[in-house]
């Protein structure tokens, strides 16, 4: 193997023990391409996100028919119910990708939230919605800004596929309307925006 | 009908569908499972030479196959990788987070070491450590129950089935992903931080050819 092909593999595989370890990474665009990992560029274009994609055939998906569970998501039910409210007020138009979608806030969680609930608010549902988001923050499926109280869909929806998509906006239609959405700050101002995301 | 992998494709190519298939079930099997898989139940795992595929695509992806009890497997950090990342001064884990790692390994695992009671170079432990075991002036409560989240969250630490006297955590399954090599650097870490002056500790520092600073955040 030439010199060159060496360090490319090497390049390769410190990018993605990068993102094993840390989950997708920001990064600034002029960063070379690392192959198998898809490139989402920010909001604002100021930066692109690194994301692992498998081949088909690879991935969590086997893992339930070969009887090998992942490490365990605490809450699960509450985490997927999370998700799929954050979804349906942050990918609002949906013949488009759910990348990078608009802000949602959490004015507007606690309402679908209550609305697929099918009751008021009860005061223990702020504990539960504020620990599935911070879960599904980690885990980079959603980016949430406890500051501001806004959310936005994480980069490893670019991964989502047509399929997925489709089965998504079906869920969509079955959840409650989101109010419209009051937001803290303008959403594009971009020198607003990068002092929000320190 | 598969769509080609930039990365992995060049490897994948020659397999034949079934090879193919048995392959990646052991790659996810091995990545993404929680505990280590047994070799018997995949035959990308049983077979050497499908093995040795599932290898090469963890090495493109600077990963390895790490063994487990002889009879299971898992995959880790690849050690000159990791050495690379260390290099490079890569940590994606945060002070705290590690500070309480770090405190339930030492109960968990390195007390009962010393103790003679836990065997082996595993950081496997049924030994509790108690959520009073994890207080420290350093550490505000709030902070370690953020932190104690992260960590339960990442597969570092898990719960114990103990709640005896409240809850309590034990190492979680990610320790069993840590390469030979891996396990002796963090068995040596742990003992140059507790007993820096120790003829042990001396013994780690010349085998390293390096003194080491103790507390240093590298």
């Amino acid at each position: 193997m030439s010199t060159e092909a060496v360090e490319r593999r090497l390049y390769n595989a410190l990018w993605w023990a990068k993102v094993q370890s840390a989950g997708p990474l920001e990064v600034d665009p002029e960063t070379p391409a690392v192959a198998g990992l898809t490139r989402a560029a920010s909001p604002d274009g100021s930066t692109v996100w690194l994301v692992p994609t498998l081949p088909s055939g690879a991935g969590h998906s086997v893992l339930e028919e070969l009887g090998a569970p992942p490490v365990a998501v605490e809450q699960p039910n509450e985490t997927a119910r999370l998700l799929a409210i954050c979804v349906t007020c942050c990918w609002t138009d949906r013949s488009a990708p759910a990348w990078p979608g608009v802000t949602g806030t959490l004015a507007q969680i606690r309402s679908v939230y209550a609305g697929m609930r099918g009751r008021a608010e009860q005061s223990s549902d702020l504990t539960l919605i504020i620990g599935s988001l911070r879960r599904l923050h980690a885990t980079h499926w959603i980016r949430w800004d406890e500051k501001t109280a806004e959310v936005r869909l994480g980069p490893r929806v670019v991964t989502w596929t047509a399929t997925d998509l489709s089965t998504l906006r079906d869920l969509c239609r079955h959840l409650p309307e989101p109010p419209p959405a009051e937001l803290s700050t303008r959403p594009e101002p971009v020198e607003r925006q990068e002092v929000l995301d320190d | 009908m598969t769509e080609p992998h930039a990365l992995f494709d060049s490897l994948l190519q020659d397999l034949s569908d079934r090879a193919r298939d048995e392959v990646l079930a052991a790659f996810s099997a091995v990545q993404y499972a929680a505990h280590p898989v047994a070799e018997v139940q995949l035959a990308g795992l049983r077979d050497v030479t499908l093995r040795r595929q599932v290898q090469r695509m963890l090495k493109l992806i600077g990963r390895t196959l790490v063994h487990v009890d002889g009879t299971h497997w898992t995959a880790g950090y690849d050690d000159d990788i990791a050495a690379s990342l260390v290099a490079q001064g890569w940590q994606p884990l945060s002070v705290i987070d590690r500070a309480v790692l770090v405190l339930v390994l030492v109960h968990s695992v390195a007390i009962p070491r010393s103790e003679g009671i836990l065997t082996g170079d595993s950081w496997k432990s049924a030994r509790p450590t108690t959520v009073d075991e994890l207080r420290t002036t350093r550490i505000s409560g709030e902070e370690r129950r953020l932190s104690l989240q992260r960590l339960r969250a990442a597969g570092l630490i898990q719960l114990s089935g103990d709640h005896s006297g409240g809850p309590s955590y034990i190492p979680g399954p990610q320790l069993q992903r840590l390469t030979p090599a891996a396990r002796r650097r963090l068995q040596d870490q742990l003992i140059l931080a507790a007993a820096p002056a120790s003829p042990i500790a001396e013994a780690i520092r010349a085998r390293n050819g390096s003194p080491v600073v103790v507390g240093d955040e590298s």
